[in-house]
């Protein structure tokens, strides 16, 4: 009779215990809309160089100047490279449609053609111009595509001394997954300020495939921004460290820096 | 025109003055390289050509490059180039650039060195336009490797179709503003240049007509060339939009042919029938339209042109004239595809179509191009190879053009190519068949 008291209270506690966890964990779904929420400003402009290491030690060095502005439906974004010289004025522009049954509209501007060239948007997640990061990671910045995984909150973890949310995503469908180039990712969501600090990665066999993590983060103007960005391939050895600076959310970008005319004049 | 190169330069010398003293009154330091934001890209490229077992070129080239900001509004840009080749074989002596304007000729500093100002513009906005003014590039159309609607600049014909485009595009003195109304941006251009396509000197390894030898009575009167610099300029209009997911261009020029009309004359000269050559260059009409959208992994793209006022030699040797005059339909469409990991596929199909349907044309009436370009990237996109290939089928004509780039650091990059050219050697490409070659490169940037 002890046996089978004991075994229930066991079990009250148990279920307890279970309802407490699961009360301590928001959900997903919740934890996604916050990270898509969070203000980034109407408007940016960034610098940003990316130091891309190989596994031998050889490095590059690349230096751009980015601009964002969020329209009604849309986000317009458009890059240009400073250095070194050789890349040096190549522009990338991009419409990102809020719908996600619209592709995206991309324009690569490479001036030793002297023309703007239409690229498709549908290779998402291919390397970004040898980077680390694929082309959605640098559309998306810290946001988290909803339409793109089905999700789920598995525990919390700390990192870098932060109790983050550990979110794993699983792409929604396998064309989804090809399209991304991968199986899994894991968010390390930082509850303060919304943001997934860390983001582990798994290819489409499901080997470790990269991790992306956040080494800085401040606030400016009152919007936390990234200011550096470690990005290790765990399969090639090859590194990115993507460092942000002199980010300006305060000078309003006119409409037509995000015109075809302005990628051919560098600016 | 020097007067206005002077005013150019005057006017470029006070914005900077009034930028220093702009400094100095804010008692910021005064850095000159911030001001000037300079680079340099310093390059070597020789090649070796099979059928004649000899360097066919060893060429050094120093580009410097200024990019100033007078203002937030106003940037002044100076590109120039010096060249240097080794071989003398591409232009042999000093090229005599007969058919470039005296401003924009390259400064001969012998038979191996020579410096060329490439660009000199101001790039100003004003309120929603965009006006560029000097010597600059301006490019239409969205065809790679052939051109229907890149007819602004003319070309410099050194290495034949060979060399990068924009190393032999030839800069012109011109006046660009795009305005934007409504939704749809117009660009206006106005080129009082009269500078043609620069073709090599008899003796050079791309000159023209090399295979077709002349009898004795053969005579060519001197090239007659437009003059006046307001009633000979060319005038342009680009309308361009982006509906719908397309982008859409409707252009218009109105301008001298690049490549000079051949006609042909047969006077008695001691009573001896000598064929005279008179080449002139005469004015023509483009009308034309480009578009380009993305699909999935395609992007589909394309233009087409026509010319009003072609003239076209004519394959009877009586003929008076020797030419005839048509109208010239040309079209592209093109598809890249991009389906696969770091790697592009490029399909062109061209047609051109002389519409006059004269039994004595010295071509087909109508003729078909194809191009293929497969292009992919490795080890974080530090090793390219690249591989071209166009044909023109009524001909059976082409080259064949293949290079592996690798980037050794972020601003030094190696490379090996090779070209090789095939088709009778009286067509426009296979002339030059016996130019296949292998080169090996080097760029560094500062």
């Amino acid at each position: 009779m002890k046996t089978i008291k004991l075994i229930f209270y066991a079990g009250l506690i148990g279920l307890w215990t279970t309802q407490a966890f699961a009360q301590a964990l928001p959900s997903a779904k919740e934890i996604i809309n916050k990270v898509n929420a969070r203000n980034e400003g109407p408007y940016v402009t960034q610098e940003f160089t990316m130091e891309l290491t190989d596994r031998r030690g050889k490095k590059q060095l690349r230096k751009t100047v980015s601009y964002r502005k969020d329209y009604e439906g849309q986000r317009k974004s458009v890059l240009f490279f400073s250095s070194p010289t050789n890349v040096k004025g190549t522009g990338f522009l991009t419409f990102d449609y809020h719908d996600a049954d619209k592709d995206d509209d991309q324009w690569l501007y490479l001036p030793a053609l002297r023309k703007t060239r239409r690229i498709s948007a549908a290779n998402r997640g291919d390397y970004f111009l040898g980077t680390d990061l694929t082309y959605e990671d640098i559309k998306k910045g810290t946001k988290i595509s909803r339409e793109d995984y089905t999700f789920k909150t598995l525990k919390k973890e700390q990192v870098d001394g932060k109790q983050c949310y550990l979110v794993e995503a699983i792409p929604v469908n396998d064309k989804i997954a090809k399209e991304l180039k991968h199986s899994k990712v894991h968010f390390y969501i930082d509850p303060k300020t919304w943001i997934s600090l860390k983001n582990e990665y798994w290819d489409i066999s499901g080997n470790p495939l990269k991790t992306t993590e956040i080494e800085a983060l401040v606030l400016i103007d009152n919007i936390w921004t990234v200011q550096k960005i470690n990005a290790v391939n765990h399969k090639t050895g090859h590194r990115s460290i993507l460092t942000f600076s002199g980010s300006d959310y305060k000078t309003e970008l006119e409409d037509d820096l995000f015109v075809e005319q302005t990628l051919l004049r560098g600016r | 025109m020097f007067l206005r190169l002077t005013v150019g330069i005057l006017m470029g010398a006070l914005c900077t003055a009034d930028l220093v003293a702009q400094d100095k009154a804010a008692h910021k330091p005064f850095n000159l390289k911030a001001l000037l934001n300079p680079s340099v890209l310093i390059e070597w490229e020789s090649a070796y050509a099979f059928e004649d077992k000899e360097i066919q070129k060893t060429e050094f080239i120093f580009k410097p490059e200024f990019n100033i900001d007078l203002s937030k509004n106003i940037r002044w840009v100076i590109r120039s180039r010096m060249y240097a080749e080794v071989t003398d074989r591409l232009e042999p002596g000093k090229p005599g650039q007969v058919e470039v304007s005296d401003l924009s000729r390259r400064w001969i500093m012998g038979d191996r060195l020579e410096a060329e100002l490439r660009e000199f513009y101001f790039d100003i906005k004003i309120k929603k336009t965009f006006v560029t003014i000097g010597k600059q590039q301006i490019v239409w159309g969205k065809a790679d490797g052939l051109r229907i609607m890149d007819l602004v600049n003319p070309f410099n014909f050194r290495e034949f179709l060979l060399d990068e485009f924009e190393d032999s595009r030839i800069p012109l003195w011109s006046l660009k503003a795009d305005i934007p109304i409504k939704g749809i941006s117009a660009q206006f251009v106005w080129i009082p240049d009269q500078s043609y396509n620069d073709l090599p000197d008899p003796g050079g390894t791309y000159a023209f007509g090399q295979a077709f030898e002349g009898g004795s009575n053969i005579r060519q009167n001197p090239l007659h060339k437009p003059d006046r610099f307001i009633q000979d300029s060319d005038i342009g209009l680009r309308l361009s939009t982006f509906f719908k997911g397309w982008d859409l261009t409707l252009n218009y020029l109105y301008f001298y042919d690049d490549f000079p009309v051949n006609f042909q004359s047969t006077p008695l000269i001691d009573d001896v029938p000598v064929l005279t050559i008179s080449p002139r260059y005469l004015r023509n009409h483009l009308l034309g339209a480009t578009f380009s959208n993305a699909f999935g992994s395609f992007t589909l793209r394309g233009e087409a042109g026509y010319q009003f006022d072609k003239y076209v030699a004519t394959n009877d040797i009586t003929h008076p004239l020797g030419v005839v005059e048509s109208g010239q339909l040309m079209a592209v469409s093109g598809l890249d595809y991009s389906g696969i990991t770091n790697t592009t596929l490029s399909a062109q199909l061209f047609v051109d179509w002389i519409t006059n349907d004269t039994s004595i044309l010295g071509r087909d009436h109508f003729e078909t191009n194809m191009s293929l370009l497969l292009s992919r990237n490795f080890i974080n996109e530090t090793l390219d190879i690249d591989l071209i290939g166009i044909r023109n089928i009524n001909r059976g004509e082409g080259f064949v053009q293949g290079k592996i780039n690798y980037l050794l650091k972020s601003n030094l990059s190696i490379w090996l190519g090779g070209e090789i050219i095939y088709g009778d050697r009286d067509t426009f490409i296979g002339q030059f068949k016996g130019q296949d070659r292998i080169y090996l490169g080097m760029e560094l940037g500062i």
